[in-house]
């Protein structure tokens, strides 16, 4: 039989994890992962341990639902970004976890018109 | 004459004036209209071609998400693909059929057109921007060292491709129903979630407002010089449909964006040289950084420029219409045009006689109209299909004996010749100089038509007459009877129902509801018209 090559054996255990989680939780009866904000940050491009800290307001939008959306707007930093040229806009990255999985949503552009979706299903 | 006989004159000419004024008045604003005096043919009417047509634009809203088929084209060097501009297009045509020819039947037009705007926020269509916002030295702006990582966000800044057509389409729809769909916060959501790359899932939500807001700022702040359509690029053609989506959110919001505008983009173009003196033809495209104005004229730009310049615009495009009528329509007609093939890009002839087409459609130039429908009927091998007419895509440009190419993209097939043949001259013009107002807002109007087996090719309300006249055909799904609902209708009158000129009395096949509206059955045997007039 011939072997499946790399790249796709990987596709298929990755396809296959994302299956098994909430099937495995369901059959043991244990609760679904919920995600855990772990920091947030508002940052100028290049600059990702500069800027200000918005982990708060992540926590209030997303901490212990098991998928949420956290708008990514001026409101995080109080500086809109409307009038500035594209490649200053500032930056928005959360990292989280969803049980011991550790996720990271962004760098996105902060954007009032934006939000993330975090999801702990795959 | 003495100054008294002269006023004596003039008072009899009042008198026989208003005398003929109360003879006329009473038989149009009361019910006493005789039915029989209303002739069908004397309203506007969608013709077997102009219904498959719109039969195309439906079956492709209709389509499933990531279902493009029918809509291919071998154009790669629109970085953008035409499916944007297919959609945005055919949403206009919806509106154009809509606003000109069956005003009183819209349940139709109203969900095809959302369909169609919609369409355009799916990833397969939005998502070429991320490509378009990273430039690059050789199209986008030179002194760049190299492109850049761009943006996702396809509203947030530039990318009038897809924002200006959004902001026409979507403004166009605001005008016909009023129904506050696009003033949602999320009426246009952008969802970008690629599992194989990037940084993650992120939404973008904007409504109409928003758009038009955001366009008009980029007026502004390029100086009313035009918008961008990509990254330091200002092409003329694309500062078109922006200003008519500007224009129609006015007049839904009460802003004054289109009217701000107008003058100073058109001052800027005279300035500028926009079109050019050497030739007649408008420039590609500015370099915003540079200053530098991209020289080179194309009948693909100004067919596509022209034809919606001239609805906002007419006076302009009377000056620039006519050398470049002289330029283009002979290298069409002749064949001319097909020799010039270049493979890599052959999709650009077929695009520029579709734009060419739409333009010469809109100018009014019936001639020349005529002419490209005629040519486009000989060689571009048009098909029915399920009641759907189209010019299917054929990538045989080589030229026949007779110096023809048979060669015809999707964007032109589909869509551009459509819009030539419905519009019989200043069609969009009207649209955007007189939007629907209360009048027509709620005026009678047919509902739950069974859009498969029944072709409506007129619908229309003639207020001064009280009378509603609409034209029902066999559709391409068989059927022996079908009804529709006339909705609407002035109360405090009884009404006559002429079906085909004769007073239909059976109440089987007419029946007054409780809620007012009248339900009209017949026989799907042939073409019925209906006259629904105050008795």
């Amino acid at each position: 039989m011939r072997k499946m090559p790399g790249p796709f054996a990987g596709i298929a255990v990755l396809t296959l994890s994302a299956q098994l989680v909430p099937t495995a939780h369901s059959q043991t009866g244990a609760p679904p992962p919920v995600i855990e904000i772990q920091e947030c940050r508002v940052y100028p491009p290049g600059n990702p341990h500069s800027g200000i800290d918005c982990t708060r307001a992540a926590k209030a939008a997303c901490e212990g639902k098991p998928a949420c959306e956290f708008p990514i707007g001026s409101r995080l930093s109080g500086h809109p970004d409307a009038d500035s040229e594209p490649f200053s806009w500032k930056k928005v990255r959360v990292r989280f976890r969803c049980g011991k999985l550790q996720h990271v949503s962004g760098p996105f552009d902060q954007d009032d018109h934006a939000t993330m979706q975090l999801s702990c299903f795959g | 004459m003495d100054m008294r006989n002269q006023t004596q004159v003039f008072l009899m000419a009042l008198l026989a004036f208003a005398l003929a004024c109360i003879g006329t008045v009473p038989a149009v604003s009361t019910a006493a209209v005789d039915p029989r005096t209303i002739n069908p043919h004397d309203y506007p009417s969608l013709d077997a071609k102009e219904l498959g047509s719109l039969r195309r634009f439906v079956k492709l809203a209709r389509s499933l998400p990531g279902d493009f088929a029918g809509m291919s084209d071998d154009l790669y060097a629109i970085a953008e693909r035409t499916q944007q501009f297919q959609y945005a297009y055919m949403a206009a045509a919806v509106g154009l059929i809509q606003y000109e020819y069956t005003p009183a039947y819209r349940e139709l037009y109203r969900r095809t057109m959302d369909e169609l705007i919609q369409k355009m926020t799916l990833p397969d269509i939005w998502e070429s921007w991320l490509k378009s916002s990273r430039s690059g030295t050789a199209e986008g702006d030179p002194d760049l060292p190299d492109m850049t990582v761009g943006w996702l966000d396809p509203v947030r800044r530039y990318n009038n491709m897809l924002k200006g057509y959004l902001l026409q389409a979507g403004a166009m729809y605001d005008m016909l129903y009023r129904d506050g769909r696009y003033d949602k916060a999320d009426a246009f959501t952008f969802r970008h979630a690629p599992r194989t790359w990037g940084n993650g899932t992120v939404v973008f939500r904007y409504s109409l407002p928003d758009v038009a807001r955001i366009v008009h700022q980029e007026y502004v702040d390029n100086h009313y010089e035009g918008v961008l359509c990509e990254p330091n690029r200002v092409f003329p053609a694309c500062n078109q449909p922006p200003i008519l989506g500007l224009i129609n959110f006015d007049q839904t919001h009460g802003t004054h964006y289109a009217a701000d505008v107008m003058p100073k983009f058109t001052a800027v173009w005279k300035r500028k040289g926009y079109t050019m003196a050497s030739t007649g033809q408008n420039i590609h495209f500015v370099y915003v950084r540079q200053g530098k104005l991209e020289q080179v004229g194309t009948p693909v730009l100004d067919g596509w420029a022209g034809a919606w310049m001239h609805a906002w615009n007419p006076d302009l495009m009377q000056e620039i219409y006519p050398r470049q009528h002289d330029l283009y329509l002979p290298m069409y007609m002749s064949g001319a045009w097909a020799r010039r093939v270049p493979q890599q890009n052959k999709g650009l002839l077929s695009l520029g006689y579709g734009q060419v087409a739409f333009m010469v459609a809109e100018m009014g130039d019936t001639d020349a109209r005529q002419k490209m429908l005629d040519y486009a009927e000989r060689n571009f091998h048009p098909v029915w299909e399920e009641g759907a007419y189209y010019y299917p895509r054929n990538d045989d440009y080589t030229p026949d004996a007779q110096g023809n190419s048979h060669g015809v993209g999707s964007w032109t097939g589909n869509v551009l010749i459509a819009l030539a043949r419905l519009d019989k001259g200043g069609s969009f013009l009207r649209l955007y100089r007189k939007p629907w107002t209360k009048a027509e807002l709620e005026a009678p109007e047919i509902t739950d038509v069974d859009e498969l087996s029944v072709n409506v090719s007129q619908a229309y309300y003639d207020a001064a007459r009280k009378a509603l006249i609409v034209t029902i055909e066999p559709g391409p799904v068989k059927a022996a009877q079908t009804s529709f609902v006339v909705r609407r209708l002035p109360p405090g009158s009884t009404y006559l129902v002429l079906e085909d000129g004769v007073v239909v009395k059976d109440t089987n096949r007419v029946q007054k509801r409780p809620d007012g509206t009248l339900a009209i059955s017949t026989t799907l045997d042939k073409s019925h018209s209906f006259v629904i007039v105050a008795a």
